[in-house]
């Protein structure tokens, strides 16, 4: 239990950022309202670790014990979990993703919604801390590496795609490839008979 | 006359001393009279802040829900009422009770300070003979409190007697360390305690007694078992940092 008491005391600095961000996210509540007093339970299979997701007072409360019973359950190791979260997919989609899900859908989709759909007007609460002028500059300078960024992804594949559409007709198709490989084994097939007569030849001389 | 009050002849332990029953809530309350002020700090101080962490992680296992009654026993400072406040919100209720009334005072300046969620309210009890009516309460919490009581299976059966069916009680308090190893390393690191209490309180004597007390505290199973004598269906025991603390949770399932 000293294991939990560790994975609280890091989950601290989480719920925080979280609370945060939530906080100056005035559409969040509104969004939090229907999961209020709600629990949702993500169950790492590999290595084992339980984190659980509660809605109240219109925000986020992350803990690693819960003591009545999760409304959801997501569960799956490490890698599945974490490909859910690259990927952003649906609960409806969880189909073959290796995670599983007990429970209310509704709320797994909700606290996605909330997380996802949170718009935090970061300037204005950057200038009250440094001034107008230096945020601004700064909101500039995010918002081209971000757009610079976008464009780069966007290019490297359709670079990748363009690549691989390319290479994928100078690579032999398996239709293709079936009658050589049918013809070189019948010339092994030969070869091996023609073999096997010289040898009895020579025996018989 | 003292064959007429049998309590008077019976002794219990306060710290390593004998002392008569009916002394022992009076010295206690003398202890934390003089610790009161200075509470918080001491407890940062003794546990290096790790007892807000301890307190966070019992209130988990709470399940208390809006709505909920919660008792918060030996409430002393307030930290467990604000932080159940918020969980029960407005339809439900806290009780910070405890029988120091220096710590009440504390507690109550504390939550005001903090600006009281209204939902808190106050009392003068004995853990021993709860001033509530039977099952009044989804949930009470003792925490660093029962090691002080005088007659601790008297109040167990108080507190169950005031738990809801269906509600629990969470226990914190300190224990027994499991590994011999890690109990000679806290034994060393306690025995600073006194030496803290005379730096910060000038007052070395409060925390003598908090060590020994400690000692003389029932381990995890003896516990458990007067959980569980008391009339709980159900007792869960959760060591915490090696059994230097544990949470005893007792349920009551049924009338």
């Amino acid at each position: 239990m000293s294991l939990a008491l560790l994975q609280s005391a890091l989950l601290l600095p989480a719920e925080a950022l979280v609370k945060r961000c939530l906080a100056l996210d005035p559409l969040s509540a509104t969004r939090l309202a229907p999961f209020e007093g709600r629990t949702l339970e993500i169950h790492c299979t590999r290595p084992e670790l339980r984190l659980f997701i509660s809605v109240r007072n219109s925000t986020l409360h992350l803990s690693p014990v819960h003591g009545g019973v999760a409304d959801s359950r997501l569960s799956g190791n490490a890698d599945k979990l974490l490909a859910l979260l690259r990927r952003g997919s649906q609960p409806h989609s969880l189909h073959g993703s290796g995670v599983t899900l007990e429970g209310s859908t509704t709320l797994v989709a909700g606290l996605r919604d909330a997380l996802l759909r949170m718009d935090v007007d970061w300037g204005y609460h950057l200038s009250r801390l440094i001034g107008d002028l230096p945020s601004a500059a700064l909101e500039r300078a995010a918002e081209a590496s971000a757009a610079a960024l976008t464009r780069g992804r966007q290019r490297l594949h359709e670079d990748v795609v363009d690549y691989l559409a390319t290479e994928r007709h100078l690579v032999l198709q398996r239709h293709e490839a079936q009658p050589f490989h049918d013809r070189l084994h019948a010339l092994q097939l030969r070869l091996d008979r023609l073999q096997a007569r010289l040898e009895l030849l020579e025996n018989r001389d | 006359m003292n064959d007429s009050n049998p309590q008077q002849n019976q002794t219990t332990h306060f710290g390593y001393r004998q002392v008569p029953v009916t002394e022992k809530a009076s010295l206690v309350g003398g202890v934390f009279h003089s610790v009161a002020r200075k509470y918080d700090l001491m407890n940062d101080v003794v546990s290096l802040g790790t007892h807000r962490l301890i307190k966070r992680f019992t209130v988990e296992l709470s399940a208390v829900r809006p709505g909920h009654q919660v008792l918060d026993l030996a409430g002393g400072t307030g930290d467990f009422s604000l932080l159940f406040a918020p969980l029960v919100g407005p339809s439900g209720g806290v009780v910070l009770a405890d029988i120091n009334e220096s710590m009440v005072r504390v507690g109550r300046d504390r939550i005001i300070d903090a600006g009281s969620p209204g939902n808190i309210a106050f009392s003068l009890a004995n853990a021993e003979a709860l001033p509530f009516a039977d099952q009044s309460f989804d949930c009470l919490c003792i925490a660093y409190g029962l090691r002080n009581v005088t007659d601790k299976d008297a109040a167990l059966r108080s507190m169950y007697r005031t738990c809801k069916v269906g509600g629990r009680v969470l226990i914190l308090e300190f224990s027994t360390p499991r590994s011999p190893l890690l109990g000679k390393a806290y034994d060393l690191y306690s025995r600073l305690w006194p030496l803290a209490g005379k730096a910060v309180l000038n007052d070395a004597a409060s925390y003598r007694y908090l060590v020994e007390s400690i000692r003389m505290h029932p381990d995890q199973e003896t516990l458990k078992g007067m959980v569980l004598a008391a009339g709980f269906q159900r007792c869960e025991c959760i060591d915490i940092m090696g059994g230097i603390c544990a949470i005893h949770v007792g349920y009551r399932d049924q009338d």
